[in-house]
């Protein structure tokens, strides 16, 4: 009787064997695949530029109560990334002419900066803003006006500093 | 009725012990080359199409249908995935002269695939081609190619 019922058992765990045998079979006879990987890399480097070019001389051309305009010179600029800025800054923190003559100490005349059709601006500002796209290399016009008529200016060397600057968007 | 005990007490041990019958199972490696980590991706100011070797992947299978080869292709891509530099796949038997542009029918995005038609092993040079953009993003840009070996059914 014992014997009878464990045979039972056995003949039951016989069919779960095999079940569970031909389900092993049947996933291998589904194509085994075997898979690997090849990482590939490069890098593009950043063609950022900006040069100050072709400045030109101012000598003698300051006049009284006039306000002036001054082609000063050209800008050239170019990136591969996503649109650029130039932006100008002054060391003196304001956009001024200063005497470069001996003795005329203070005398000072203010002035703004801007590429030709796209305003002029005050220190610390941005020139240019080219968007959200790569630029081939371009050259563009910079200039100065006077903010105000000059008025009483010692006659003299005048000259101003800034700093163009710049950055991809 | 003592020989059918024995059986099934058979199947049962190598059911739970796991004992099963052996396979074929097709093999694969790949030896990258020092380029795939150095595309030239130009993109300062010009560009040019570029065929580049990758990989060679020596495959093998003991199935008498043979194997099949598949590659993916798709983009490499910075971080951002911003400004994607697409490319192709294809392969050639190792040590042959390099593919041209022509020779990579399949589109990007799309599997590559190569079909043997017996048992054996063979190597094969896989070869990228993509174009970058005259003005392309700065930035580094990676893909993985994924290479899979399967039996023929």
């Amino acid at each position: 009787m014992l014997l009878n019922s464990l045979g039972r058992v056995l003949v039951a765990s016989g069919l779960v064997a095999v079940t569970s045998f031909m389900a092993s079979t049947a996933v291998f006879a589904a194509n085994p695949t075997k898979y690997t990987d090849t990482t590939i890399s490069g890098t593009v480097a950043s063609t950022l530029s900006l040069e100050v070019k072709n400045p030109k001389s101012l000598t003698d051309t300051l006049t009284a109560n006039v306000l002036h305009d001054f082609h000063v010179a050209d800008v050239e600029y170019s990136t591969n990334g996503n649109g650029l800025n130039i932006r100008v800054d002054s060391p003196d923190g304001s956009l001024r002419l200063f005497s470069a003559d001996a003795g005329v100490a203070g005398a000072t005349i203010p002035f703004q900066i801007g590429i030709k059709g796209h305003g002029y601006k005050d220190n610390g500002e941005v020139l240019r803003n080219t968007g959200s796209s790569p630029v081939a290399l371009t050259s563009e016009e910079l200039w100065i006006n006077s903010t105000n008529p000059i008025t009483n200016v010692i006659p003299g060397t005048y000259i101003a500093r800034f700093f163009l600057t710049a950055t991809d968007n | 009725m003592q020989r059918l005990f024995w059986s099934l007490g058979l199947l049962t041990y190598m059911a739970l012990t796991g004992i099963q019958p052996a396979f074929a199972i097709p093999s694969i490696s790949t030896n990258i080359t020092s380029s795939a980590s150095r595309l030239p991706l130009d993109g300062e100011g010009r560009s040019e199409t570029h065929i580049v070797k990758v990989s060679t992947l020596s495959l093998s299978t003991d199935s008498n249908k043979g194997f099949t080869l598949t590659i993916s292709s798709g983009n490499l891509e910075k971080m951002d995935t911003q400004s994607p530099i697409i490319y192709q796949v294809t392969t050639v038997d190792s040590g042959a002269s390099s593919p041209s542009s022509g020779d990579f029918s399949v589109t990007s995005g799309n599997n590559y695939t190569f079909l043997s038609s017996q048992a054996g092993s063979q190597n094969r040079d896989l070869y990228i081609l993509y174009s970058p953009a005259n003005l392309q993003t700065p930035g580094t840009y990676s893909s993985n190619i994924v290479v899979s070996i399967s039996d023929n059914p």
